[in-house]
């Protein structure tokens, strides 16, 4: 892999890689730290990939995987409260700040679930192949974030 | 908006830190730099324990044969640098040692891991004083060189490009078999 192309793979993914790790971790500095950490696996990694398809996937994978462990590791940085991330972004809609509480009060598994889905329109399967469970404990996790998500924030997000 | 795009619009807002990624992006130019370009030094302070007045300055071993191989160059209170030579080996691994006796017994040892093709430096201080403290010295993708004597000592080096201390004289010096075994 030649720095061309890790550098064009670090910044189209990069923002898809920290959005997993925050919707784990909902901490900005542990989810660079987890962005830094998968691009440098990628970048050392040896692995033929079929495609770029193939290449996200594994990101994501990893993602995923890395986030999982900060959250057990012993130098977890504090979580800082959510309304003070919250007050970082700066939202166009009420509508959207409504749904970004409502998503991050989410239990985690039901925030990487429903980001796959909604963000990087991967389908039940696919999702389950990443995240290397059933797809139908995808199945189960996306309507009951769908229902908890419907009850919060009535009339803002929809029944599918 | 449907449920699909309210969720798009709102988490297109989530971004990672351009400066963290830019720091990986630059971290994985600087180590490729570094195992191409075939003079770097590493000057170690003066005031190190045990070390010749002169600076020691190191550089990455040039290439993968067995053999002597120009390590590094000692420099003396005028600035002339002298290389300082190593043997290169290689363990059953792969992973790659190249180690220099210098002229006050001391040994500097650079090591490679083979696997993630990190590199660093020991410099090993065989003075009876000194009781055969190890020193370590490890290079940040800054640049910069830290020697570190067991987690209480530690002295910042300078790691720069050949050629920024002063003149070079790439032949080992008449006394070679005095400073490299």
């Amino acid at each position: 892999m030649n720095d061309e192309e890790f550098t064009r793979i670090a910044l189209k993914y990069s923002d898809s890689i920290f959005r997993i790790a925050f919707n784990y971790s909902r901490n900005r500095s542990d989810s660079d730290d987890i962005v830094q950490n998968v691009l440098l696996k990628y970048y050392k990694c040896n692995k033929e990939f079929e495609n770029e398809e193939h290449i996200r996937n594994w990101l994501l994978r990893v993602a995923v995987n890395e986030s999982k462990k900060l959250l057990i590791s012993p130098f977890k940085k504090k979580v800082i409260p959510l309304d003070e991330v919250g007050e970082e972004l700066i939202f166009e809609h009420k509508e959207e700040s409504d749904l970004y509480y409502a998503v991050m009060e989410l239990p985690s598994k039901y925030r990487i679930s429903v980001y796959m889905y909604y963000y990087e329109d991967y389908s039940v399967d696919e999702i389950a192949d990443i995240l290397k469970v059933n797809p139908s404990t995808i199945r189960t996790q996306l309507m009951r974030a769908r229902e908890k998500l419907r009850s919060k924030l009535q009339g803002v997000w929809t029944d599918e | 908006m449907n449920n699909k795009e309210l969720y798009k619009s709102t988490f297109s807002q989530i971004h990672a830190s351009n400066e963290k990624v830019t720091e990986v992006i630059k971290m994985s130019e600087t180590k490729k730099k570094r195992k191409l370009v075939s003079k770097k030094l590493i000057a170690i302070a003066a005031c190190v324990a045990c070390v010749a007045s002169a600076g020691i300055v190191a550089n990455a071993a040039t290439d993968g044969e067995l053999g002597k191989t120009v390590m590094g160059w000692f420099i003396n209170d005028n600035g002339k640098q002298t290389a300082i030579e190593g043997d290169v080996s290689y363990d059953e691994n792969g992973n790659k040692t190249t180690t220099a006796t210098l002229e006050n017994g001391n040994k500097l040892t650079l090591k490679e891991d083979s696997e993630t093709g990190d590199e660093y430096y020991e410099y090993s201080v065989s003075d009876e004083e000194a009781n055969n403290k190890r020193f370590m010295i490890s290079v940040d993708d800054s640049g910069k060189a830290t020697v570190e004597y067991d987690d209480k000592y530690s002295e910042e080096a300078v790691f720069g490009d050949k050629n920024t201390t002063g003149d070079v004289d790439e032949t080992p010096s008449k006394n070679s078999s005095d400073i490299v075994k």
